[in-house]
């Protein structure tokens, strides 16, 4: 039983840190961008928490909005998005920033205002859980 | 009758913010507390005088996030050695979209006035007035943890400047006042944009003239980005003057 249990947790500690690498953070925002560029909709269950697409009125709700967004061509695509990120000081939350090439709001939209995600584990894995605006 | 009428017309205005409240109508807007869980950590502490600012902020958040959660949010900001104290705004205002019910419309207390906020940026430096300069000049501000020494922390100052956190307070609208983008996942669609309602301003503007008249140096009504690189507040910038002519109707006049 005690052997199961140390077990357990081994498997867990190894599972949740491999959660929060660098890898799999950069993984979930390129299939941020995926969904939210390039409008790859079927992969949004891998990047969203099944909380936020519910505050967001549905999966289908979602889906509405991000086909709204304007197309982009392949050319104007941001560059391969590099993601920083903290864990947040007492649980098992991130707060994570993308951040471009310079190059890359130039076709893509005019400001450069670099968005901090709330990122959250979900049954073991990295889902955005909405975005925060605060003083940081 | 007179009696009946007067009675009637409290128990509308105390129906349409959700709850009764003992000062009312006396106060312009009854504000709700909240016990917030607290981080044992450094804060820094000011007399009120030295706020002369009310600035705006929008969420992010769905419009049914609660103040505790943003509390939540908040106690995990910061540098693991130096965590947020507590929730960084002073005003938490819930309130519906345009055509919905939910949630229930009222403003509730965040961090208590005379803690320095955490909300306009920990790089926005402002220029201090005299009152300012001589409060800070006399040792004022000082920052510290609960039960140990509070004193002067120098880091505040920058070129003659101080932190905006010490001369604002931080009102937070819940909600996402943007549009819906690869930055902002939380926005509203762009054929459903969302706006605050006439009663949304109406609150913003009782609040911050309920502020003034008990502080009467707080002047002036500003939005995040006039600190900060940031879409917050949303369109709630674009309300600014409007909510300002509503704070004249009771009284007050802002910059």
């Amino acid at each position: 039983m005690r052997v199961s249990i140390i077990f357990l947790s081994f498997i867990l500690s190894t599972f949740s840190a491999h959660a929060m690498s660098d890898q799999s953070m950069n993984e979930l925002f390129r299939k941020y961008d995926q969904v939210m560029v390039q409008k790859k909709v079927e992969l949004i269950d891998q990047v969203f928490s099944q909380k936020f697409l519910k505050e967001n009125g549905g999966k289908d709700s979602f889906i509405a909005k991000v086909k709204e967004l304007p197309s982009v061509t392949q050319k104007s695509l941001p560059p391969a998005t590099k993601v920083s990120w903290k864990k947040g000081v007492k649980k098992e939350i991130f707060f994570a920033r993308i951040q471009d090439a310079p190059n890359a709001h130039k076709t893509l939209k005019k400001d450069i205002h670099h968005p901090e995600f709330i990122v959250v584990l979900e049954n073991g894995k990295l889902r955005v859980d909405g975005t925060i605006s605060d003083g940081e | 009758m007179k009696h009946l009428l007067l009675t009637l017309a409290l128990c509308i205005s105390s129906l349409s913010f959700g709850q009764t409240n003992q000062d009312w109508p006396s106060e312009l807007i009854p504000v709700e507390t909240v016990e917030y869980k607290r981080n044992n950590t450094s804060y820094c502490v000011r007399p009120v005088e030295m706020v002369d600012t009310i600035v705006l902020h929008h969420s992010e958040t769905p419009n049914t996030s609660t103040p505790e959660f943003i509390n939540e949010l908040h106690l995990n900001r910061g540098a693991p050695t130096d965590p947020w104290y507590m929730i960084g705004y002073s005003y938490v205002l819930n309130a519906p979209y345009g055509n919905e019910t939910i949630p229930r419309a009222r403003i509730t207390e965040g961090r208590p006035l005379s803690i320095v906020g955490a909300h306009a940026g920990s790089s926005a430096f402002v220029t201090m007035d005299q009152v300012q300069s001589r409060l800070w000049n006399e040792g004022k501000i000082v920052c510290g943890k609960k039960g140990g020494v509070f004193k002067v922390d120098p880091a505040q100052l920058s070129s003659g400047k101080i932190k905006a956190n010490v001369t604002t307070i931080g009102l937070v609208v819940i909600g996402n006042y943007a549009p819906f983008s690869r930055e902002n996942p939380n926005g509203y669609s762009h054929q459903n944009p969302r706006y605050p309602t006439e009663s949304t301003i109406d609150m913003i503007a009782r609040m911050s003239c309920q502020l003034q008249i008990k502080f009467p140096r707080i002047k002036h009504i500003k939005w995040h980005n006039y600190y900060h690189a940031t879409t917050c507040p949303g369109n709630i910038k674009d309300h600014i003057e409007m909510i300002k002519l509503k704070a004249k109707e009771y009284g007050c006049e802002f910059q």
